[in-house]
Parts: C-alpha cells; structure tokens; sequence
C-alpha cells in the first residue's frame, strides 16, 4: 500500500512562503498531478514528498510511515527528473541499472531487470550507448527507465515531458500514463501545463502561490473550477471573464456590463451563493469560449447579450477562434470548421452574442471565488 | 589575398578565414618562440661547459661538453638530495592542498548557509598576503613548535599557500555541475558521500587535475618560504641555487647545471600534461567569470 | 512498532546530513588557513603597535599604537619603493598586455605547429622564477654575459657606450620590467587566448553582413567581449606584479643603490637586514591593504561592466 498524505505541509525561503500549509492525500495507484504557474510552490512540494526538501512544518506520509525527516534513499521512490539528470559519464545501461547496483543486485538480476525495462520503454536498442548521443525523448525515456527499475512504490515526475517538442510531447501524454497503469505505482506528476494535466491525472491539484486551489478530478476541475483562478488556468483557450453587475429589473434578474446584458435563471441564481453574498459584492462573469453563441445576423428565439466586432479571427484547422471586441473588453469565441464555415464572419463584422444562461459562472470579484456554477455543469452532476 | 575558405567546421571565425599563408605571421612566431626559448638554451648550454668556457668572453658556441658541473653538483653539493626535498614536499602540498581544498570548494558550490560569501571571500584574502609579510610571525612560531628545517613544516606551509587557490578554482567547476545529477544518485539509494564520490567527483576530474598540475608547478618554484623556513636538512631547490650567487667566485656552469636541476623536471612534467593544463585553464576560465559575475 | 523506531532512528540520520554539515566538510581548510593565515595576521597586527626590533633586543618593547605606520608613511625609502613598484607594476603589466593580446589574435589564426609555438612560447612563464632571475643574471652580468656582450658589441657598432644593464642605477629598473615582460606575457597570452577562442560567432557573422572594416569589428566586438578576460588577466597580473619578490631579489636585491627596491624587497631588507620587525610588520599590513583595495576596485569595476551589459 502507498498512499501519500501530506499534511499541513509549509516550507518558506528566506522571505518568500512556497508551501503554504497544504494537505494532500493521493491514494495507493492513482496518479495525481500538481498543477500551476511557475512559483505555485507545486515543484517544492514534489520535493518534500521525494526527501530534497526538508519541510518547515508539516508531515510526509508514504505507505503509512512518516517519512517527513528521511533521507530520500530510505523513502522507497522513483524520480524523473525535469532535465532528466541522466549521469553523463555513465552508458545508458549504467543509468538505468544504477539504483539496483547501488543496492548490489547480482549482476544477472541486474542484466535481466534492464533487458525487461528497455523493452517496456522500446530503448533496448540504446543500452550500450553513451547518454550523450541521444536525442531528448531517448534520454526522457532512459530517465523513466532509471525510475521504474526497481518498482518503487511511489513514482515522482517533475515536469518530464516539458522540454520535449510539441509533438512527441502530446505523444509522451498517454504513453505516462499507460505505463503507470502498468507498473501499478501511485504516482505524483508536476507540471504547468493544463492539457498534460487534463489528460493524465486521476485527480489534479491546482495550486497558486503556495496553496491548492482546488483538488479534484479533471472533468470537475474543468465544470465546477472552486474560483476563478482555477477556471481561468484550466481551458484553451482559457475562459472569457467580464465584470458584471447584477440588476433587478421587474421581478427578473440581469447581468449587466458595458455593451452587454445577460439574462440569468431565476431558480439557478437563488440556488446559488450570489445573492446571498450581499447586493454590494461587485461579480465576475466567466463564460468558456465554447460555450459563446456567435450570430451574424439577428434571429428569432434567441436573447442576444450584446453587440460587438470581429478584433480578429484565428483558423486553426479544425475550429476557429474569434475575437470579437464588446463594450471596452474582448470576447473570445470557439467554433468548429464547419460552423465557422456557415457563420462566414470576417475582421471588423459586426456580430451578435449570446451567452446561455446555462454555461454562465459567477465568481466574486473580490475573493475570486465561484458564487454560481454553471448551470450545465451542474445538471450533469446532478446526473452522475 | 584571400584564399579558399576552408569548410572544415560547420561556422569558420571570422578571423580564421584563411590557412595563414602570411609569411610574417610565422615569423612573427618564430622569433617570439626563440626569444622565448633562447636563454633557457643557453642556460642549458653552459652547464656543460667546464669551468673557463662557461665564462669565456666572447661567449662560446661550440665546444666541447663536459658533465663536469653536474658531477660537482651532486657529489660536492649533494643537489640530489634537495631534488628528493624538493619532489617530497611538492607532491604532498599537491596532494593536500587538492584533497582538502575540494570539499571546501564542493561546500561553497553547493550548500546555501549563513555567511557563505563572506567566508569565500576571506578564503581568497589569504591568498593576498605577500608572502614576506608572513615570513616573520611564521617563522617564530614554527620555531616556537620545532618545525623549522623540516619537511612536514613546509608541507603544511604551502598546503596552506595553495588552499585559496584550489577552492577557488574548483568552486566554479562544481557549480556547473547540476544538483539534479547529485539529488537523482540520493534518490536511486546513494548516501551523500556515495554520490559525490560515484558521480559528482569523475566529473570534475579534469578541473581537479589541471589544478593540481598548477599547484605542483607554484609549490615547486617556491622561494620565499623555502628560503626563511628550511635549513640544511629540507631545503627545496630554489634557495639552493641561490646560494650559488652569493659566492664571490661564482662557477657559471654549476649554476647552469643548479638551473636545469630546477627547471628540467618541471619543464618536462609541464610538457607532458600541456593539454590537460590549457584545456582545464580555457573551460574554466568562461565559467570563472560566469560565476564571478553572479556571485558578486 | 518496528517501523516506526527504525523510522525514528533514521531520521536523526538524515537531519545530519542538513544543518551544521557544510561546516563540518570546509573545517580541514578553514583550521588550515586559520592557522596559517589568520593567526600570523593578527600576530602581525599586534607586533606592528610594538617597538620590536630583534637586532636590538636591549631596547624596552613599547607600545607605540599607529607609531610605526606614521613614520613608515613618511620614510623616503619607503615612498622610494612606492614610486618603482608602482613604476614597474603599471609599465610591467601594460606593455606584457598588449603583447599577450597581439599573440593571443595571432593565434585565433590557422597556423601549422601552433602547438609547437605554443609550447615555447610558454617556456618563460613555466620555469622556476628563481630560475628566471639567476638566468637573466647570468645572461646580463656585466661584460661577460651573452646578452651584455652582443648588445655591447652592437653599440659600438652605432657609435654608444655599451649599456651594463643590471649594475646602471637608470637601467637597472627598465631590465628588470623588460625581464618581466619576458616572463609573463605567456600568462596573458593564455588567458586571452582563452577568451578569444571561446567567442561566439554570431556577433561577427551579424557584423559582416553589416559591412563593418575589420578594425571596426575589433574596436566593437572583439574588445568589448572580452572585457571579462582582459580584467581577469589585469587583476591577477597586477597583483602579482606589485607582489613580485623572487626574480627582483635574485637580480638586484633592491641595486644597485635602491633604483630597484619594490615594497616587497624594501620589507625584506626592514624584516631580515634590519631587524626591525615592528615596522616591518606594519609595512606588510599596509602592503596587504594596497592589495586588498587594488583588486575590490577592479572587482567592481568588472561587476559594473556586467550590470550594464
């Protein structure tokens, strides 16, 4: 069994707080991913966990036993790390064999063990070479090898996959995570970028300036972000947030912001944390570029929000992107090929948005929390 | 005059254009070489010469060669016997001052501490101090411990010499290596000193040769110390040859010969390690001042 | 149970390994340099408030404070050797740059047997310093010497007195400079070497698109790049020159008269002849404080060319 729990973890470098009380608990096999900006505190965190760091205050917990003081070598870890570290005057078989020759494995069992791990990986073809005629996902890979060798029971990753190119990266993604499933390890992966997160974590902790924002499965994250940090980071192209205010007009309610007008659901709005936070709380409307309607021209049956100009329209293949300037802000709107296609809008036309009801969030723009979640959202919730 | 421009590697410098056909370059280098080399040779010259031609004016070039110094030398002058003193206690000032130095170099390199730069910098002092001023206070305290005329006083008097330089050297050396390669060893199971010594160290092993070739050379031509500390019993070579000069009737031959006993060795140790040296020297320099700039 | 008392036990072995530890790897080289550095340098303070004089044991050891150092400052001797360490060190060190940087360029050409001339070009800066000077001695003895005797043989030929370079008060300081520009324009030439040779390419590429005159280029890129090297040399030459002892003892030891006495020697005449050791001690605290404030200045003037880059 290796679960890790961490708590109350917090680790400070001269003025300035990287780990900021947090706790954590990844259970045994899952792989968990540790997500945010650069300075987050996600990568000192990794750390603590592996035994580089030694944590303030706080408890590191692998497998049940308090490991907080250890030595990373009685810790039972394996670490891929951001560089790789590969030893540069050792053969590719001498880095990958290393921790079993530390702990004097007889040489066949060495051999055998290696022989089994390049195969895995698909580099048995480079353990006689020198680390320094291999290319980058060579080397990646040899660092993973060097990990997994002797079955740890925890598997930590900073940032592997970041330095690879765009394309063998996206390929990287699922190979991680097939291989995780395979050796069975828990596993906890940092990293800043959103879609490797996504796609590979069981459960991700989003974390800013030293505390998690929020932790959770990646399809929650990405509905039911806990504030707007979290909503703002998670998306590509990330959410489009608007200061808005709330108006009662005639029994109904509205979102007002310059040039635009939203109409909210009565019942969802009550449901929600926005009207008791007080009618002076000034409100952030947050709504993913997917989720805009564009319109050319008016139609009927729809509540248009507002009137804007194309700023500028991106193609990328199978969707586009459009910005489009409304009142003194800019919307960004995602939409697939063959709509765009229908919609046949250019720079400086002039459209008409329409923002449903049902894919609306509400943050506060005070505490940046999320007051209301978006209706969709929850109804698949309410679902599952 | 431009010639064909020579592809050999993928970006020629700028200044390297040509294969240098320019006459004058190589004359140029050609005198600098004998200007260099010259008086060294004749030097080398006179030693075997016997006593009247060595000091004959005109100065004579051909002649006819007699070991007759160097026979004096080592059974009159017992020269073979400060060539012993001279090779104990260079080595082992080398070898200490290396051995030592390293881990304070490694220490400064890696650990973040208190006082750290401070430290660093009071290290390098010590290397300010003229050695004379030193002589003084040194000497009455190594007579004050029975260390004056004996090896190990000297051993550690330049252990201590060439401490600031080691370290300084090695410190930018060991930052260049990553702390990932160390941290990655802990985590494979290595304790601290397994790793240091099984990875961190054979990658600093041609920094710590080049340095300890130039410690050698400096330990080796020491004078000032050699001559206030030593005495009969563990005189290096540099004094001894001095003493030669100070003789009214000064044998011109013996001196060249005292000259080549001092110099040959280290000339021919130099020779065969040149590529390490300049090597060591050139990588290490960029990365010094690298390192300088940030640690200012 | 079990786990747990193991967890414990191994974790006051890790801690070790965290705080303290630094300390505990530098302590050989700090008890060393302790020793033998800061123990003779307080001693020297100490000294240097005293009267001590070792040839005059009879007289009573006084305290005298800063005595020493007042009438040190305003001994003509001593100012003597200021003015020819500082002669020598400024002429020294700049005329042995500009040679080591000509051969330094030289050498970023494609040349046959550079090793070769490289080899002997550094034969100077290897050999024995002591070595150096009995060899220019010998190479310089009045009259007899090789050089001596073809120089001499070449005056006559245009008509003047053939110099006698060592034992001519005027000359006597200008060989010695030029036995140091002998000696250590290999050390320039290395460094610069160095630092030429590990010059990226681009900048000139992106000049010669430009059109830039190679002059142009040299006065642009080529200096301003190697700032850091050209400092680095200068530091440590300077230093070093200021501290120079073996070869000038050998030559001259301070003659003829004192036209070559530098502080160093000035200090080993107070110290080994005299016997004044109070004020010789005094003499090597100033001399070390010279030093100091020598190469903080040219620390920082090396740290303000990085700023602005």
């Amino acid at each position: 069994m290796a679960e890790v729990l961490i708590k109350n973890l917090y680790k400070r470098f001269g003025s300035v707080v990287a780990v900021n009380h947090i706790d954590l608990d990844v259970q045994d096999r899952e792989f968990v991913v540790l997500l945010g900006p650069s300075g987050c505190g996600k990568t000192t965190t990794l750390r603590m966990v592996a035994g580089l760091e030694v944590p303030d205050e706080g408890q590191v917990q692998i497998g049940g036993r308090d490991v907080t003081y250890l030595a990373p070598r009685d810790r039972n870890i394996g670490m891929v790390f951001e560089r790789y570290a590969l030893y540069p005057h050792l053969s590719v078989f001498e880095n990958i064999s290393y921790p079993l020759r530390v702990r004097r494995w007889p040489e066949a069992k060495v051999r055998q063990r290696v022989q089994e791990v390049a195969e895995t990986l698909r580099i048995s073809d480079l353990i006689g070479r020198k680390v320094n005629q291999l290319s980058g996902g060579q080397m990646q890979r040899v660092a993973i090898g060097r990990a997994i060798i002797r079955e740890a029971s925890v598997f930590l990753l900073d940032e592997p996959i970041s330095h690879l190119d765009a394309k063998l990266r996206s390929h990287m993604r699922g190979e991680l995570k097939r291989l995780q499933r395979e050796i069975a390890s828990t596993a906890v992966l940092v990293t800043h970028d959103q879609l490797e997160a996504m796609s590979i974590g069981d459960r991700i902790a989003v974390m800013n300036k030293g505390n998690i924002q929020q932790f959770d499965r990646p399809g929650r994250i990405f509905n039911l972000p806990a504030n707007l940090f979290v909503a703002n980071f998670v998306g590509e192209p990330s959410m489009n947030f608007l200061d808005c205010a709330l108006v009662r007009e005639n029994g109904s309610f509205r979102l007002e912001a310059p040039g635009l007008r939203a109409k909210v659901d009565e019942k969802w709005l009550k449901g929600s944390k926005v009207l008791s936070a007080g009618s002076d709380s000034r409100l952030v409307l947050g709504i993913r570029p997917e989720h805009v309607r564009l319109c050319s021209g008016r139609q009927s049956g729809h509540e248009y929000c507002g009137e804007g100009k194309v700023y500028v329209v991106e193609p990328l293949g199978s969707e586009v992107i459009y910005d489009v300037e409304i009142g003194k802000s800019i919307v960004r709107i995602k939409v697939f090929e063959e709509e765009a296609k229908r919609l046949a809008v250019n720079m400086g036309d002039s459209v008409l948005l329409e923002f449903p009801s049902e894919s609306i969030y509400l943050f506060d723009k005070e505490s940046e929390k999320t007051l209301a979640q978006a209706g969709f959202a929850l109804a698949e919730e309410a679902k599952a | 005059m431009a010639t064909t421009v020579r592809q050999k590697r993928a970006r020629p410098r700028l200044l390297e254009w040509q294969v240098q056909h320019n006459w004058w370059v190589y004359l140029i280098l050609a005198a600098l070489s004998i200007a260099s080399v010259l008086p060294f040779l004749w030097v080398v010259l006179t030693a075997f010469k016997d006593r009247l031609t060595a000091f004959s004016v005109p100065p004579t070039w051909i002649f006819k060669p007699s070991i007759e110094s160097f026979v004096t030398l080592i059974t009159f002058r017992r020269m073979h016997k400060f060539l012993l003193n001279s090779l104990i206690i260079s080595v082992s000032a080398t070898v200490l001052s290396v051995g030592i130095g390293t881990f304070a170099a490694y220490t400064l390199a890696r650990f973040r501490f208190a006082g750290r730069d401070d430290v660093a910098f009071w290290i390098l002092t010590n290397r300010m101090l003229p050695p004379v001023a030193v002589i003084i206070p040194m000497f009455m305290i190594f007579q004050t411990v029975h260390l004056l005329d004996t090896h190990i006083g000297l051993i550690i008097l330049y252990t201590g010499m060439q401490l600031p330089f080691v370290v300084w050297m090695l410190r930018g050396y060991f930052e260049d290596i990553p702390r990932a390669l160390e941290e990655a060893a802990w985590v494979d199971g290595d304790s601290w000193f397994a790793a240091f010594r099984k990875i961190t160290l054979p990658l600093v092993t041609p920094a710590i040769t080049a340095t300890a070739i130039f410690v050698m050379i400096l330990s080796w031509n020491e004078y000032a110390f050699a001559l206030f500390i030593t005495g009969p019993n563990s005189k290096t070579l540099p004094p001894t040859v001095v003493t030669f000069m100070v003789e009214r009737s000064v044998e011109w031959n013996q001196l060249g010969a005292a000259c080549i006993f001092i110099a040959l060795p280290i000339l021919i140790f130099v020779l065969f390690v040149q590529r390490y040296f300049v090597r060591g020297l050139t990588m290490g320099m960029m990365r010094q001042l690298e390192k300088g700039r940030q640690a200012e | 149970m079990n786990q747990v008392a193991q967890g414990i036990g191994k974790q006051r072995r890790a801690i070790q390994n965290r705080k303290g530890f630094p300390w505990l790897l530098m302590s050989p080289t700090l008890v060393v340099l302790v020793l033998l550095g800061l123990f003779p340098f307080v001693y020297a303070i100490r000294i240097a408030a005293f009267n001590i004089s070792i040839s005059k044991p009879y007289l009573p050891q006084l305290f005298v404070g800063l005595a020493q150092y007042k009438d040190l400052v305003r001994d003509a001797n001593f100012i003597n050797a200021l003015r020819v360490t500082i002669i020598f060190t400024v002429e020294a060190v700049f005329i042995q740059f500009w040679l080591g940087l000509g051969i330094a360029m030289l050498f970023q050409r494609r040349i046959l047997l550079k090793g070769l001339f490289r080899i002997c070009i550094l034969v100077p800066m290897v050999l024995t310093p002591v070595v150096v000077g009995l060899m220019w001695r010998f190479l310089l003895y009045p009259h007899a010497g090789a050089v001596t005797y073809y120089v001499g043989v070449l005056a006559k030929l245009l008509g003047l007195t053939a110099p006698q370079f060592l034992a001519n008060p005027r000359l006597a300081l200008q060989t010695l400079i030029f036995i140091d520009i002998w000696e250590w324009t290999p050390f320039m030439f290395l460094i610069l070497n160095a630092g030429l040779s590990s010059q990226p390419p681009e900048p000139y590429e992106a000049a010669m698109m430009d059109g830039a005159s190679k002059w142009f280029i040299w006065r642009t890129i080529t200096m301003p790049l190697l700032r850091p090297s050209i400092m680095i040399a200068l530091l440590m030459r300077t230093m070093d020159a200021f501290r120079t002892f073996d070869t000038i003892f050998v030559l001259t030891e301070g003659g003829p008269g004192n036209s070559t006495e530098t502080l160093n020697i000035f200090l080993t005449h107070l110290g080994f002849k005299f016997f004044y050791t109070s004020r010789a001690s005094a003499m090597a605290l100033m001399m070390l404080a010279m030093i100091i404030a020598m190469s903080f200045a040219f620390i920082k003037i090396l740290r303000k060319e990085e700023v602005i880059r």
